[in-house]
């Protein structure tokens, strides 16, 4: 549920897609872990969760779920590329409201984005903090 | 200042008198900072041993050696307050990022959050054991 909402979130971008590319005819964002082996740099990865809460008062439940979005981009000199997109994934999900099936949604929060390159690959990690009511 | 030893924390205070509150707090922290400490190490230790993937020799020689050496806590205490630090120590040739792809995850490999759950999954339990009563 989550990951169909940060999908549709980011794919709907043209601006964010424009800069991806692209896997099986749809912007290479990726909502499994690692991305498929023949996938092509730049792409996005945002399938870690690492913490689930509960974010529940006396009436109500609600969860606070952290998503990590990750970002490649080929180690060609520059960072421009990689930057812009990270940017733009924080712009598109830092406090902005997201369609969660059967979840009212509070809020959203990015931390980020961090440095993660590895060897020849750029990397930055946004971490998102997304807050949900249940319906 | 009166207090007795009857609430779940342990203090109920009768009379406002903030150094004497700041004094017991700080004495309460530094007392169980180590309990904490300890707690979300052992805890991150199980997450890292738990993980199974990649399951070739090297990573898991990997994997246990972080988790039998380099994982660690430490506490602080300055002016500002008392800190509790765990995670991985500094690497005897200067690795600063020990763990941090197990974490992560990165382009050709998943992520295995250990460090994030043993801090936020536990939250209530850290909390209740920071205010454990002063005997």
């Amino acid at each position: 549920m989550i990951a169909q909402a940060l999908y549709t979130a980011l794919a709907s971008d043209v601006t964010l897609t424009g800069l991806l590319a692209t896997y099986e005819a749809a912007p290479a964002i990726f909502t499994t872990d690692p991305a498929p082996a023949d996938a092509v740099l730049p792409y996005i990865v945002a399938a870690s969760i690492p913490v689930d809460m509960a974010f529940d008062t006396k009436t109500t439940l609600g969860r606070t779920i952290w998503r990590d979005i990750r970002i490649y981009a080929e180690a060609l000199g520059s960072v421009v590329l990689i930057d812009q997109i990270a940017e733009r994934v924080r712009a598109l999900l830092h406090r902005q409201t997201l369609t969660v099936a059967g979840y009212d949604w509070v809020l959203s929060d990015c931390a980020g984005p961090i440095s993660a390159d590895v060897d020849l690959v750029y990397g930055r990690i946004i971490t998102v903090k997304i807050t949900l009511d249940k319906l | 200042m009166t207090k007795s030893l009857t609430g779940p924390s342990g203090l109920i205070w009768e009379k406002w008198d903030p150094e004497a509150v700041q004094e017991m707090v700080s004495k309460s922290l530094r007392k169980n900072a180590p309990m904490v400490g300890k707690f979300v190490e052992d805890d991150a230790r199980r997450r890292i041993d738990m993980i199974k993937e990649p399951s070739d020799k090297p990573n898991r020689a990997y994997r246990r050696y972080l988790s039998r050496w380099v994982l660690t806590h430490s506490i602080e205490e300055d002016t500002t307050g008392i800190t509790i630090y765990i995670g991985m120590k500094i690497g005897r040739r200067g690795q600063t990022h020990h763990g941090f792809y197990i974490e992560t995850g990165s382009h050709t490999a998943p992520a295995h959050p250990f460090l994030r759950p043993a801090l936020f999954q536990n939250s209530r339990q850290i909390t209740t054991m920071l205010s454990e009563p002063i005997q």
